[in-house]
């Protein structure tokens, strides 16, 4: 009977106590009992939760694991597909920094009636130096025609098919152009050299003026390139006193071990057809 | 079967020469690996063999150079002759056979391109020719011939016919 009177007792208190905080909370003003409550919950609260998170990661992760499979192989596919429209965007946005130059090179030259041609391969022999591009008589390629990219001569069209062309290269061994120093308006020829990327300028007068640096252009003598085409750079010059004329290395202004895109001066007639190897030629513009 | 198969890989490796492997250059030089497959059929398949693909080889090499159309064919043929003639004598089982092949051959097939060259009427600096291009190809085509060889020894494994056991 004791027992049940204590048992009464407790459970009106609690009652009481549950109903005095309930009007306490109702009050809207400060709550003592949660504050004090809070004070010691609060720092307990915070080692547990940072104890356990790593804990309840694992958890969810196991829990997700079949999902994130599916979604890891989602995002692989999405970021592979990304990728690929990065690649295509930068390689869009090369070709068209390449558009824009040629146009910007055909507007610089309004007279010349320029082709556009890709590069579609090289000659296989490291003894000559040729590409193949993708236009041919089809397109009215003609040889001897002269071939530019946009820093400057690149060669002349020494054959012709119907749907490509090959050009000779003015580092090809064979080939040969009239040449003046910019500055100097000093005159020579420029030919290709077995193995080297530089060009060799040759019979320039001992009395004319060459220094490294001076830019190179065609002269146009001998009527198989136009005038004021830039070929190059020079590098050294050599000078010998007993030799009749001085000879000079030159840089090519184009870079033809990577050219991806020529241009084919389509309305330019030139006076002498480049030799091909097999005939033989003198030395003379164009084609030895 | 073989000569079926080397002829088609000798018509795709030519085109692969110009169009991706002359892009790729060590000390300003690309190695001539259809030269190395032509040399490398000679001396595993024999003469025969060897100067069909070589022939093949050297044809689709012409259509894409800018040299005269038959040099490449003449000299791979040559070059072919050559390493067929060294896969048939007492060294066959030395293991240098093909280094020195494909040395000995590039060294062959430049001077006979260089003198068909020159028959023709072009300036041909042979001491700028030798020094820049022929004895280093050499030495390149020397350190690829391994790659080469043991590819076509491997591909002579898969297509020769087993004896049968009994």
């Amino acid at each position: 009977m004791n027992e049940t009177r204590q048992w009464a007792v407790a459970v009106v208190l609690v009652l009481a106590l549950i109903l005095s905080w309930l009007l306490l909370d109702q009050l809207q003003g400060p709550n003592p009992i949660r504050d004090v409550a809070s004070y010691v919950i609060s720092p307990v609260q915070f080692v547990m939760q940072r104890l356990t998170r790593p804990l309840a990661q694992v958890v969810s992760t196991v829990r997700e694991l079949a999902n994130l499979r599916a979604e890891n192989e989602a995002l692989r596919r999405e970021n592979a597909a990304l990728r690929n429209k990065l690649i295509l965007l930068h390689e869009a946005q090369i070709e068209n920094e390449m558009l824009r130059r040629q146009l910007h090179f055909k507007s610089a030259l309004p007279n010349m009636e320029l082709l556009a041609a890709e590069v579609i391969g090289h000659d296989p022999s490291n003894l000559l130096q040729y590409l193949i591009i993708d236009r041919g008589s089809r397109d009215g390629l003609r040889r001897g025609m002269p071939v530019l990219a946009d820093e400057g001569l690149v060669g002349r069209i020494s054959e012709v098919s119907a749907s490509s062309a090959k050009v000779m290269l003015i580092t090809n061994p064979s080939s040969s152009v009239t040449a003046l120093i910019q500055r100097s308006r000093a005159t020579g020829i420029v030919q290709g050299q077995v193995g080297a990327k530089e060009l060799i300028m040759r019979y320039i007068p001992q009395g004319d003026v060459v220094e490294p640096g001076d830019i190179v252009l065609t002269s146009g003598l001998g009527g198989n390139f136009p005038k004021r085409l830039v070929i190059g750079q020079v590098v050294s010059v050599e000078r010998k006193d007993v030799a009749m004329f001085q000879e000079a290395q030159v840089a090519p202004a184009v870079n033809l071990r990577d050219l991806e895109v020529v241009m084919v001066l389509l309305n330019f007639v030139p006076v002498q057809e480049p030799q091909s190897p097999a005939r033989g030629a003198l030395p003379a513009e164009g084609g030895r | 079967m073989s000569t079926s198969v080397g002829l088609g890989l000798a018509f795709l490796l030519a085109i692969a020469q110009s169009a991706v492997i002359s892009q790729v250059t060590f000390f300003g030089l690309s190695p001539n690996l259809v030269l190395l497959f032509v040399l490398a059929w000679a001396l595993l398949w024999g003469l025969r063999e060897g100067l069909v693909v070589g022939l093949m080889a050297g044809f689709v090499l012409d259509v894409l150079s800018g040299a005269p159309f038959g040099l490449a064919t003449a000299a791979l043929v040559f070059a072919s002759w050559l390493a067929g003639l060294g896969g048939l004598n007492v060294f066959r089982a030395a293991w240098v056979l093909p280094y020195l092949v494909a040395g000995l051959a590039t060294l062959v097939y430049n001077v006979l391109f260089l003198l068909f060259l020159q028959l023709g009427g072009q300036e041909v600096r042979w001491g700028a020719a030798l020094g820049r291009v022929v004895l280093p190809e050499a030495l390149l085509n020397m350190f690829f011939m391994s790659l080469v060889y043991s590819f076509v020894r491997w591909l002579q494994r898969r297509l020769q016919p087993r004896p049968v056991e009994w």
